[in-house]
């Protein structure tokens, strides 16, 4: 009988390949990272076949480190990094652009375009989406439209579309040697191609957009099994697919209504579980699929999406070179009581959840010369948690109840300064489970239910524990006025770009 | 007969005492740096004693260094930074409080309640200067607020007010035994109490800051012998006194109406020669005192104040730790092209020319994940550039004459980067002297002429040669682009405080 499961976690500025036991425990992970390519300001890249040659060495890597036998693993999911586009070719599997990440903002002419002719949330009632330079099917238009012939090999379904989970699948069931062609329902829905009630391509946007069907996946539940691995997993099923934050809605066990989760990684996501019934946002969330368990109903999320958190301290590390790891930002920050005054928004690429502005560009405000590189850090974690707040406003308001707690998880969580912050201004208490790597752990269960290896759902929810909880520690008035300068500090990245 | 004419220089963040010849060449020099006190955000203190021990030091170490036989010195002149208010003790010599220095903006408060009755302005047509944090006479008050008994000490002259130049001559004249208390007019044109028609302090405006008379040292022309010095000098006639800015007007050899000198300091301070007559400014500039030569009548001169320009790469480089040496901000700079679309607004203590908003604080704008501290260091210099073509506009408007070149002078002109960026960004040569150590050879020249070392200002004009053109090579519209941004970004710090 098979002893783990297994998921491919393939994010945006690193992949893993983790082992999971029966009870949610890691038995073995490996990670590497691949590079960002900024070709231009605002542009953001990945070169597909690094991505794919890191798959396959975190895959022997984690093996080959814990002695796994593969034949132990019941089944491999895989979640991913969202909107991410790849148009590679179908017979030699080679990309006919680079990858262009979910934070790239080269589709802003595109989209304002589109949004001529009704208005931004044109296509809301659909697929939930406002239109903005985040989602894929703009990205696949700017490919499109920039790689001589391309749309017409798109016609003939000579050259096919995925987001990373449909990248990574195909190539780990074969490839251009009968590799299958598929995405699930959650990473569909961050395309504004898909319809949140029919749960297919939109023919009406597909036209708009100008994307042939041909080119696209097959949209299938998250859990189920969608072919043999072939190569290191040989035969092994892969059987669940979800965009990193469902994985991590799914890992974090939110499977009843008004449950949610929120993951601290290169950006902030925070998903409300709303049950088998989209729900239309109307203060800046975004309406998107949870995940979708075999033939059972779908189950559909309002998200507060924050594209820039743990980005940032990547920023100060790799672009100013302040600091050697990341998680030395703590140490800086630690130094300093406060923030001196200032505020970092890290509108990089425009603002997301809730402003939802394209235009908009990264500010540091308030400066004195009393500030340091220490105020510098303390800024820059603080606006993890004051984006957080943001987001958790316009959820409290568009489901009209109050979250009272918020379950968290990412790889932010282990900062203490930061949780405790969040807890502060949040003014509610914060809770971190035993297992923080969530976004892997949801995939490998959504493969382990597909292949049996786990029941139900409900025997999931005895797998998450709580590991510490950070409460409030902050007077409201003090909450209330630092909040108030974060709001004012955002209205100064407005309008940047012209 | 004497071979030398020397100047202390007591600036922002050192002390150097200069020696020159009679053709104006620096014979020896020495400089120490002193420390720079942040007590609180916007609060920058200097310690009074220290900067006179600071000055003993560099007397003695250019008299060593130099082998320079003190007899052999004809006369000695006083520059300082402005506006920083010292106010001591008379019959000891020892500071009631630090001196609060120009930058400081702790008297946001005091100004705000006196621009209440007539608005910012309602000094101007007395004094030439709008109500701001930058000048002495708030600061006065607000030690006399602040410092327990100091009000009525001051009224009964057992306290006495300074400016920097004030201290530096009490000390070296004797001090406690017998040091005069005096001040020049360029000096006491930044105090906001001194009459520009009378160039006596004016009643009314005493009255309302609550400023007693007899804490207030004597107004003396610019050049003349104000006591002999004691000490390393003694008995040199201490016979020079200019603010650093109006003596390096001085040092430029800028004597006829319509010549301009831009100095690249801690800020930078653009001033426009304007003859007899005080010239009212409607482009938020300043009408200052330029300089006084014996009973000639005085010289006023339009100021362009910048109050943030080499203070941002000591930030860099004290605060953020980006370099190592305030000269390595060039080579970082270097290392990209352009500013990656940021631009870095160094409002720390407000804005100066031509804006005077108290309440404007830094920002850097246009951040996105490409930039990188190269970027940040470009930005750093640009802003220098920037600031100045708003200076030198606001000039042009005043004074209905384009000014067809730009004669600099400070640290920052031998940084190549810079000033290349800074003919392209005006569209106009700009012009280094052999001597760039204009401040200390215009104090050298007041106290000099006073002596007749040297008999009139014509000798001084035959010691002024050019060093470096730098002409404009960008196009237009790159040019205009460029200042756009800059223009939008200034607008971002407006209004930051509350």
């Amino acid at each position: 009988m098979a002893k783990y499961a297994a998921a491919v976690d393939q994010g945006t500025t690193s992949t893993r390949f983790m082992i999971f036991d029966h009870a949610g425990k890691v038995v073995a992970v490996d990670q590497k990272e691949h590079e960002q390519i900024y070709p231009k300001p605002g542009w953001v890249e990945h070169n597909p076949m690094e991505i794919w040659t890191r798959i396959q060495e975190v895959i022997d890597g984690a093996l080959k480190k814990s002695g796994v036998d593969p034949k132990d693993i019941a089944a491999v999911g895989v979640t991913n990094q969202r909107e991410t586009t790849v148009v590679w070719e179908k017979a030699t599997g080679k990309p006919v652009y680079n990858a262009i990440v979910w934070q790239d903002t080269r589709t802003d002419t595109i989209c304002n375009d589109l949004a001529k002719d009704g208005g931004q949330d044109r296509f809301r009632a659909k697929v939930g989406l406002p239109l903005a330079t985040y989602f894929s099917g703009p990205k696949i238009k700017w490919i499109l439209d920039n790689v001589e012939g391309a749309r017409a090999r798109a016609e003939k379904g000579e050259i096919l579309f995925g987001n990373i989970d449909t990248w990574v699948i195909w190539n780990l069931t074969g490839g251009p040697n009968g590799g299958v062609h598929v995405t699930d329902v959650s990473n569909a829905s961050r395309t504004m191609l898909m319809n949140l009630e029919t749960l297919d391509w939109d023919a009406d946007i597909l036209k708009l957009m100008d994307v042939p069907r041909a080119m696209l996946p097959a949209v299938k539940p998250s859990s189920e099994v969608y072919g043999k691995a072939v190569g290191t997993l040989a035969g092994i099923p892969v059987a669940g697919d979800l965009g990193d934050q469902q994985a991590a809605l799914f890992g974090q066990t939110c499977f009843s209504i008004g449950e949610a989760k929120n993951t601290y990684g290169t950006g902030c996501f925070m998903l409300l579980n709303t049950g088998t019934k989209p729900v239309q946002s109307k203060n800046g969330l975004l309406t998107t699929l949870g995940y979708k368990i075999g033939s059972q109903p779908a189950v559909y999320c309002l998200e507060g999406s924050i594209a820039i958190t743990g980005a940032l301290v990547q920023w100060l590390r790799d672009n100013l070179q302040m600091f050697d790891f990341s998680k030395h930002v703590e140490d800086y920050a630690r130094a300093v009581p406060d923030s001196g005054g200032i505020y970092i928004v890290p509108a990089f690429s425009g603002l997301f959840a809730p402003y939802w502005k394209s235009d908009a560009r990264g500010a540091i405000v308030g400066l004195t010369r009393f500030i340091t590189r220490n105020h510098i850090a303390r800024a820059a974690l603080e606006a993890t948690a004051y984006q957080t707040r943001e987001v958790l406003d316009a959820m409290n308001k568009d489901s009209g109840v109050n979250l009272t707690a918020l379950k968290v998880d990412g790889g932010m969580v282990f900062n203490d300064t930061l949780m405790q912050f969040q807890a502060d201004v949040l003014g509610v208490p914060v809770v971190r489970p035993t297992v923080a790597e969530t976004t892997s752990l949801g995939a490998a269960y959504a493969a382990g239910l597909a292949v049996g290896f786990w029941k139900a759902v409900e025997d999931l929810r005895v797998n998450w524990g709580k590991d510490h909880e950070w409460n409030p520690n902050m007077d409201a008035a003090h909450r209330e006025t630092i909040y108030k300068g974060w709001k004012k500090a955002v209205t100064r990245t407005f309008d940047w770009v012209e």
